[in-house]
């Protein structure tokens, strides 16, 4: 990577997956690539680069987003929850549920709809069908046709 | 992928953000970011190629949603398309204006984009197939601007003056939005996407407030919201007749849209025609 020019450098605190990080950057570095180049948390997957894929999906303060089109700079002093920190009863059940229902050919779209697929289950525990379908709109598969995801997210809701 | 190098300033204040646009040096090229859900991507795909962002999104004052003395609501600025769709209900604002408000947050992109995405940012961006900027003209809404000369508002319905052009002045900032707190009866909102999340390629809001005229808006038409002329007496004249209603519709369309669409696009004639139909008949549906 080229040197920045020290206007441009920028000294960030983040908690990743729970650990406190100190990390310098570029004002311009988007939060997928200090995950990956910095913080070598190559989990988080670059796609599209402008938002559209949702490969990249991470949790920043609980909530999705986009690390792609998230600038680094902007996540200082904030938590940071990637598809390596995602954990607990219900992330172990979404796992299982995707592998059972073959929800994942190359696994490039993986850690995003993973991400996607906690937020969804935890806003609506419920979720039909065309719920999930709705709500998944925004990560893209390119091998699976959707079917074993859907199916692998609607066995994880309450119902 | 990559966007070019930039300074980066967090603003703390409004007037620290306008004071940092008022002091950029007269060789640089300043955007103003917030949620940066528009912005990120061009910045990635070097469509824009500042020297320096003026990060405003963590001022606290610019995400409050406030109720004002006449029912109606303050919405700062950096106040999130989640946090819109996620209004509890209850009476804290009035109901139509509540519905109105979730329906058209929850419909924007996708939740990952609303977590970051802001109405201020969306309005500022001016995108046309956006959808704050045809239903805040719809909800008679006032933008306020921050400025070097001070405060402004701007009425919602002549913010938006084309493809991405907006009133903002050179140096001024978004602060809030201002809807009023009149009885929402009715209303209807619809758009057409060709994908759940996708720009739209048409939309339409109607908004019923009791009197005899209604606010119809059309959005998506690749320039600033367009206004329909319409009213209680000419729907009830196709009361029975969706045929009817539809022809009325088409013709006040035809009467609204730039002449780009109106005398070019059959297609897009017909996607505004059919949107703004399904939001007049969830009007007439919610009798």
């Amino acid at each position: 990577m080229m040197d920045a020019p020290a206007e441009a450098a920028i000294d960030l605190q983040l908690i990743v997956n729970g650990t406190v990080r100190q990390v310098r950057t570029e004002a311009r570095t988007s939060l997928c690539d200090l995950l990956r180049d910095a913080l070598h948390l190559t989990g988080t997957h670059a796609g599209c680069e402008h938002g559209v894929c949702g490969a990249c999906t991470v949790l920043l303060d609980g909530q999705p987003v986009r690390a792609c089109i998230t600038l680094a700079a902007a996540c200082d002093g904030r938590a940071v929850t990637t598809v390596e920190g995602l954990s607990g009863p219900l992330v172990d059940r979404l796992r299982a549920a995707f592998q059972a229902e073959h929800a994942l050919q190359c696994g490039y779209c993986t850690p995003g709809m993973l991400v996607s697929a906690v937020d969804l289950l935890e806003r609506k525990p419920g979720a039909d069908d065309d719920e999930i379908r709705r709500d998944m709109s925004g990560n893209l598969c390119r091998c699976t046709g959707y079917v074993g995801i859907v199916r692998a997210i609607r066995s994880c809701t309450r119902s | 992928m990559k966007p070019v190098p930039f300074r980066y300033q967090r603003a703390a204040s409004l007037e620290e953000a306008v004071a940092a646009l008022a002091g950029a040096g007269a060789d640089d090229d300043v955007r103003v970011i917030a949620g940066g859900q528009s912005l990120g991507p061009m910045l990635n795909l070097r469509l824009v190629r500042p020297t320096l962002l003026v990060d405003i999104h963590r001022i606290e004052g610019l995400r409050a949603i406030d109720v004002l003395p006449d029912r109606g609501v303050r919405i700062g600025a950096c106040v999130t398309h989640a946090m819109l769709e996620d209004l509890p209900s209850g009476d804290r604002l009035p109901p139509g204006l509540a519905d109105v408000l979730r329906h058209v947050a929850g419909g924007i992109a996708y939740r990952a984009i609303r977590c970051r995405g802001t109405i201020g940012g969306s309005l500022a961006h001016a995108d046309p197939a956006a959808d704050w900027p045809s239903a805040l003209a719809a909800l008679g809404a006032t933008i306020e601007l921050a400025g070097p000369a001070g405060r402004r508002s701007v009425a919602a319905s002549a913010f938006c003056l084309g493809l991405f052009e907006t009133a903002i002045e050179p140096g001024e900032v978004v602060a809030a939005v201002v809807l009023p707190g009149s009885v929402i009866r009715r209303w209807g909102h619809r758009k057409h996407c060709r994908k759940v999340g996708e720009f739209a390629h048409a939309m339409a809001i109607c908004i019923d407030r009791g009197g005899e005229a209604l606010e119809a808006w059309l959005g998506a038409t690749g320039g600033a919201p367009v206004a329909i002329a319409l009213d209680r007496g000419a729907l009830a004249g196709t009361a029975g007749s969706e045929a009817q209603r539809r022809a009325l519709l088409r013709e006040r369309i035809a009467a609204a849209l730039p002449d780009s669409i109106a005398t070019g696009d059959a297609y897009a004639r017909h996607l505004h025609a059919q949107m703004a139909a399904e939001a007049v008949n969830d009007i007439l549906a919610n009798r």
